[in-house]
């Protein structure tokens, strides 16, 4: 290893040395070390390592006429200045390191969410194939990702030619697969893959073998599943002996044929899979029946890896030639008449897909770049700051740069020992910085919850990103002093070193605190934003009393209900739910409002023309919904028993707007794929549907039994009298068996999770407000220190001539005034630019409102007078006597 | 490396690593190694140049005149370079020790004798 090391740095020496002496080096080093060998494993280390730092210097001092000595006793220079004034040092440290930790944090987030390529060879040559226009897909879509069904899938593997090899795939979240193992039983991450799934993303076995083109044919059962390395680790752990054994899932026998490599995790960005089996294997394995056969049913997500020479734009142009055909033979036969022509006119395309899936992206990809751009702001207010402390420094230092000059120092040399003290700094905050973010990255992803899994390396693109970053830091902070540094100074100046506030740098000093505060006012604004748009989503009336209601998501697979049974099954648990002591009221739902999943269907009222068909929400609930969400009654009734499998309605506002209804109740509607009409038998004011942004949206709730519900889960609202209900709903679900899971959680929480991004946004950005306020304190507070020492003399005389403290006081604070409303005037016009940039991400406000711009203002003004009023104090208690003792 | 002239000014001093190496070859061709060897030995263990360095100093050396690359020995490894004092080297060498017994000299007359404040 050491030879390895050794010749790769000889090969950094080219030109005399390495030429004709290269292989003599070689020779040379290789003896002693084998010597060094001899007397322990510590003497050959050291002379490793002695022998190769050498080499370094020397390919230093080869190329590039610098003696390694002389740079290396700069270096101790700058270390030893820097040790000798630690409260400075810390500072600056301490700045840095939140500076480009904060930064580096929201950088690996954002690398990870939305730039980093799928872990697979040539990634770039993968695009993903989607609709053109999802929106126009009827049926059922159970993918949060770009859908097809799987007829269209069949259709599209056997006609495309524009594409080495396609691939498709499901996840499992709609109906999850559960893993039973020794009694006990978990749910796994699964994926229904075509059988080429991992040959076209290039993904080799690591133990068995991965499915291939015959492992996925109709009717093919369960031919075996292919675990992924981290789950083979964590739940089998890594022992090879698992290729042949067989495990349970949903209580299936399936053979595990191979552990696919190291490192892959899936194609969906924060959902790694567990195990991964055939799509045909649904027929046995999926909840639902028809799915494989179904046109309706939008579950699988299709990739294509592109030619060697092909493009996307070419690949386009063959899918929108292939479109027709492959929709012409998928056209569902039970497909609405009028829907026909618009299926017809479907079309495929293909997007990069180099980064896989992400729902991640669609949520926390704008909220990134703005926080990406945020923590840019504070690295930039960081470093100016950071030059105002180190001009006040060497403001000081002056004298002994004018002594150093005098006795033969060169400027170069001058220039170079004060870049070398910010190049320390800047590595030094670097370092903290690393740290920094891994607890900062902990933190987010721990804040963002959920069973988010996002993999944040330290790898050399990192290390790269924050070399460079710590480097334009110095650069920003670092060149200032270095250019002061370069000039000279005559040593017989009377002042020189012994007044901070003297010198040519006072007035750039003036700048510099000028820039800290139009900074801090942008980044204060961004959190009066952000805070603003939470507590405005917060205060959203939802149509429903949200507090004290829980939600229990019921697990009842294992039990294995046939369809027939579940209406009755679902009924007798709800009433013990109801039984439970401390419930209230309960009702079983379809849909939780605000958690994520909805349908939707399309109405004319019954006997109109069903051209002027429209879109609505639906949801299926029991009776008792009403009452346990608190949603009041406008007119009608709500469902009762015996409604249940009934076609009948309770509308909403917006739904009976619509339509035109004026008196709802009674009036009957037409669902398109539904037999026969449904009768309104009450309404309801508008509730929330998906989430707090969104208008009020027409909603129909129809009783639950109405339709087929497969889903080996039921979820329940109950509403409670006493605080804790948990624990005894629990009891109740059990003794109907006890093999029946529930998870209970407050539906507030439901809500709460909705939130999260922006919750992560109002978070982030008001500390960042926060901190950003403080520094401008903290800078604007050193200037008028400095000031008031340089003004001492004057304000002497003043006082001696008859003014007052009062006076004193008022035009200290007035400079300071000054400096604070030019600093505010430009940053006022800097965040109003920006704030367009941010309108998609608020609610509830202007983002170039003048009165958001006024409170900000107001807010720093105060902070930063706050802490000039300690300098104007002092002013105002300067003695005549003693400032003008030392004129 | 032209002949020192006796009026002319002094010939520059060599570092004590050069000079260890001239004296290490004054007994004949040597290479890399060898050389590293025995300027330690002769030095009593005060200088032991790392591979780099003391590759620099022959190089130097050589560029100077001091030295010049020879052919080795039959049967060694190829990858051995050898190096052999030349007439200047030897001038060098010489005029060095001069140098430096000059400086016992007036070290002797100047400095107190040990012992003595």
């Amino acid at each position: 290893m050491w030879m390895a090391i050794y010749r790769r740095l000889l090969a950094l020496i080219d030109g005399p040395l390495g030429e004709g002496y290269g292989s003599s080096i070689e020779e040379t080093f290789e003896r002693r070390l084998a010597e060094a060998r001899a007397h322990g494993r510590w003497r050959h280390l050291q002379v490793a390592f002695r022998e190769c730092f050498a080499l370094v210097g020397l390919a230093i001092s080869e190329r590039r006429g610098w003696r390694l000595e002389i740079f290396l006793e700069d270096a101790r220079y700058a270390l030893r200045g820097l040790v000798r004034a630690p409260g400075f040092t810390l500072a600056a440290l301490v700045i840095l390191g939140l500076g480009i930790g904060a930064n580096t944090a929201i950088y690996q987030l954002f690398d990870a969410v939305s730039m980093r390529s799928l872990p697979v060879p040539d990634a770039q040559e993968l695009a993903i194939v989607e609709l053109a226009d999802a929106s126009r897909v009827e049926g059922r879509r159970a993918t949060r990702h770009p859908p097809v069904s799987n007829p269209v899938w069949q259709q599209f593997r056997s006609r495309q030619n524009m594409f080495r090899a396609v691939l498709a795939w499901g996840n499992t979240d709609f109906s999850p697969l559960r893993l039973g193992q020794d009694g006990e039983s978990l749910v796994v991450r699964g994926l229904f893959v075509s059988g080429e799934f991992f040959s076209v993303l290039g993904v080799d076995p690591f133990l068995g073998r991965t499915f291939t083109a015959a492992d996925d044919q109709p009717g093919c059962g369960l031919p075996g599943t292919v675990l992924s390395h981290s789950f083979w680790q964590r739940h089998f752990g890594g022992d090879p002996a698992v290729i042949g054994t067989t495990v349970l899932l949903n209580s299936e026998p399936v053979p595990v044929i191979g552990v696919s490599s190291e490192g892959f995790s899936g194609v969906e960005v924060g959902r790694p899979y567990d195990l991964a089996v055939p799509i045909c294997s649904y027929q046995t394995l999926g909840a639902e029946e028809g799915w494989l056969d179904d046109g309706m049913t939008w579950w699988l997500t299709v990739m294509g890896r592109l030619p060697a020479d092909g493009t996307l734009q070419a690949a386009n142009a063959a899918l929108a030639a292939l479109s027709p055909s492959i929709f012409e033979a998928t056209l569902p036969a039970d497909y609405r008449h009028d829907g026909v022509e618009d299926y017809l006119s479907l079309t495929l395309r293909a997007v990069p897909g180099e980064g896989g899936v992400s729902v991640l992206r669609g949520r926390y990809g704008d909220p990134l770049v703005f926080l990406l751009a945020t923590t840019g702001l504070v690295l930039l207010l960081a470093s100016t700051t950071l030059a105002n402390l180190i001009l006040a420094r060497s403001s000081a230092r002056e004298h002994e740069l004018a002594l150093r000059r005098a006795i033969g120092a060169s400027s170069a040399r001058l220039v170079r020992q004060s870049m070398l003290e910010s190049t320390m700094l800047a590595a030094g905050g670097a370092a903290g910085g690393l740290l920094l973010a891994h607890v900062l990255n902990r933190v987010l992803l721990g804040f963002l919850g959920g069973g988010l899994s996002l993999d944040l390396p330290v790898d050399l693109r990192l290390v790269v990103y924050i070399a460079a970053v710590a480097a334009l830091v110095c650069l920003t902070f670092g060149v200032v002093p270095a250019w002061r540094a370069s000039r000279p100074v005559a040593v017989e100046r009377p002042d020189a070193g012994r007044n901070p506030a003297s010198g040519r740098g006072f007035a750039f000093r003036k700048v510099l605190v000028v820039s800290q505060v139009a900074l801090s006012l942008v980044l204060v604004f961004g959190a009066v934003l952000f805070t603003g748009t939470l507590a405005n989503l917060l205060a959203v009336d939802l149509g429903f009393d949200a507090e004290g209601v829980l939600v229990a998501r019921v697990d009842h697979d294992a039990l294995r209900i046939p369809q027939q049974s579940r209406v009755t099954f679902k009924q007798d648990l709800l009433d013990r739910i109801r039984s439970a002591p401390g419930v209230a009221s309960a009702a079983e739902v379809r849909h939780v409002p605000m958690g994520g999943t909805g349908s939707s269907i399309t109405v004319w009222l019954d006997g109109a023309d069903p051209a002027g068909s429209q879109p609505m929400r639906l949801n299926r609930v029991s009776a008792g919904y009403l009452q346990t969400m608190g949603i009041p009654l406008i007119a009608g009734r709500d469902f009762g028993r015996s409604d249940l499998g009934q076609a009948v309605a309770i509308v909403n506002r917006t739904f009976a707007g619509r339509l035109g209804l004026g008196e709802p109740v009674g009036a009957r509607f037409r669902v398109e794929g539904w037999d026969g009409a449904l009768e309104i038998v009450g309404v309801v004011p508008d509730t929330k549907y998906f989430d707090l942004r969104e208008d009020f949206r027409p909603i129909a709730f129809v009783p639950t039994g109405l339709l087929p519900d497969p889903r080996p889960h039921t979820d329940f609202m109950i509403r409670s009298t006493t605080g804790d209900v948990a624990a005894a709903v629990r009891r109740a679900i059990r003794e109907v068996s006890p093999q029946i899971r529930a998870d209970i959680r407050p539906f507030d929480q439901t809500i709460r999770d909705r939130l999260l991004p922006e919750r992560l946004m109002a978070t982030l950005a008001g500390f960042f407000g926060a901190l950003a306020a403080l520094i401008a304190a903290v800078g604007l507070y050193g200037v008028m220190s400095s000031l008031v020492q340089r003004r001492r003399s004057e304000i002497g005389v003043r006082m001696a001539l008859g003014s007052t403290r009062v006076k004193i006081l008022a035009m200290v604070l007035r400079q300071a005034a000054t400096l604070l409303g030019i600093g505010c005037a430009a940053g006022s016009v800097l965040a109003l630019a920006g704030a367009g940039m941010v309108r998609s991400l608020v609610f509830g406000l202007e983002p170039r409102s003048i009165s958001a711009i006024g409170l900000t203002s107001l807010l720093l003004g105060v902070v930063a007078t706050a802490a000039c009023c300690i300098p104007a104090a002092r002013a105002a208690s300067v003695a005549p006597r003693d400032a003008l003792r030392n004129e | 490396m032209p002949r020192q002239d006796k009026d002319g000014p002094p010939p520059p001093a060599l570092s004590d690593l050069a000079f260890h190496i001239l004296l290490a070859l004054r007994d004949g061709r040597s290479h890399g190694y060898e050389i590293g060897q025995r300027v330690e030995e002769l030095s009593e263990g005060r200088l032991d140049p790392t591979t780099g360095a003391l590759y620099q100093a022959l190089r130097r050396l050589v560029e100077e005149g001091h030295l010049v690359p020879v052919e080795p020995p039959e049967g060694v490894d190829a990858r051995r370079k050898y190096v052999a004092l030349t007439d200047g080297g030897r001038r060098a060498m010489r005029n060095e020790v001069q140098r430096l017994a000059r400086l016992l000299k007036v070290a002797g007359r100047e400095a107190p004798a040990p012992g003595r404040a």
